[in-house]
């Protein structure tokens, strides 16, 4: 395959380390974005792997930030393919509890940063590009996440109003996780994850890979008909009691 | 009556924070006063027909009254969604029927152009 970009922000975290690592074993070159300067290292495990992967860190919630993703998808002189909005943040509490700045931070990171990237590259997508936005299965309702359901939801809006407004050109699709083996789950107490995982249909946690599987799919042409949709991986849980 | 939330134009993104916090505050006000909350936004809108930040902020408010009703549909939280055509407030009818108890979390939808489209 004719070398293509695939920028995913979020890049060192949770998810964004095994999206980064499947885009990559499938051709994409990447160019991974955190705010973290881990990002740079993960670039280096990468590429050992024989992946081409370059690294930005960027803080989006700045035009300053964004710019620097821009000149970086410039300098790697290769087409920019597929955007991945990956990079979210939890500031969990009950609704009458939640402060402002709470709420705020997370609508910043999880939706206004992903907007205004995603229109930062706009000039640089290439025809037949992609756009994954990660939601979320809590999007359809969560407890003490007003606003990161409010976000992720957000984020499903924006994804639709982008396949519209870019098509033919750019496809636009949004992922939504359910539960996931990550190092936030594996922080719950035993039991708590035990009675999660019981109310999925598949009877088991999702994977990393599962959630990876499902972005490169959407990147990819075999998807090319695809936009505009929100592809929930959640084993079943959206649909069950 | 039940405190209505109107889904106002975004005229940019700088825009969509603050319109996603000021129903969040008026929703969790009118639930501290015990009141019914009844979100009201444009049914295009949940589809992405119109502006990327229309888009967002309409979206955003059904996730809002989703996650409030996920806490506290139980214990009595009385929130829903009605999507019309143009984002005007439904009739009288409608809005009394919504602050019925035991009708929470619901999108109801107005507008028939949204029929044979996906269910946001």
């Amino acid at each position: 395959m004719t070398a293509q970009l695939a920028v995913i922000t979020g890049a060192a975290g949770g998810l964004g380390v095994p999206i980064s690592r499947y885009l990559g074993q499938a051709g994409h070159a990447l160019l991974l974005v955190d705010m973290s300067p881990a990002v740079d290292d993960l670039a280096v495990e990468l590429r050992a792997e024989g992946i081409d992967a370059r690294s930005c860190v960027a803080d989006l919630s700045t035009d300053t930030g964004v710019s620097s993703v821009a000149d970086a998808v410039r300098a790697s002189a290769v087409p920019l393919h597929t955007l991945v909005n990956n990079a979210g943040i939890t500031r969990d509490a009950r609704v009458q509890k939640m402060t402002i700045e709470q709420f705020d931070q997370v609508i910043e990171v999880n939706l206004i940063a992903a907007m205004r990237l995603t229109l930062g590259l706009e000039e640089l997508f290439v025809e037949g590009s992609s756009v994954i936005c990660m939601s979320s299965r809590a999007a359809l309702g969560n407890f003490g996440q007003a606003n990161y359901v409010t976000s992720k939801s957000a984020l499903i809006g924006f994804t639709r109003a982008l396949a519209q407004r870019w098509a033919p050109r750019v496809r636009a699709n949004a992922v939504a996780p359910g539960l996931v083996d990550t190092p936030m789950t594996r922080a719950m107490p035993e039991e708590v994850l035990a009675g999660l995982v019981a109310k999925v249909p598949a009877r088991r946690i999702g994977t990393s890979e599962d959630i990876a599987a499902a972005v490169e799919f959407l990147a990819s042409d075999r998807a090319s008909y695809v936009t505009g949709q929100v592809l929930v991986v959640c084993g079943g849980r959206s649909v069950a009691p | 009556m039940s405190t209505l939330v109107r889904q106002a134009p975004c005229p940019d993104l700088s825009a969509i924070g603050g319109q996603l916090r000021a129903a969040f505050e008026s929703t969790r006000a009118a639930l501290a006063a015990e009141d019914s909350v009844v979100i009201i936004v444009r049914s295009s809108d949940l589809l992405g027909q119109g502006t990327l930040e229309d888009a967002a902020v309409a979206s955003g408010l059904l996730g809002l009254m989703r996650a409030v009703v996920f806490e506290g549909g139980a214990k009595g939280w009385c929130v829903n969604v009605v999507a019309t055509a143009t984002g005007e407030d439904p009739p009288a009818e409608v809005l009394a029927a919504l602050s019925l108890p035991g009708i929470t979390g619901q999108v109801l939808n107005l507008n028939t152009a949204a029929v044979g489209k996906v269910v946001p």
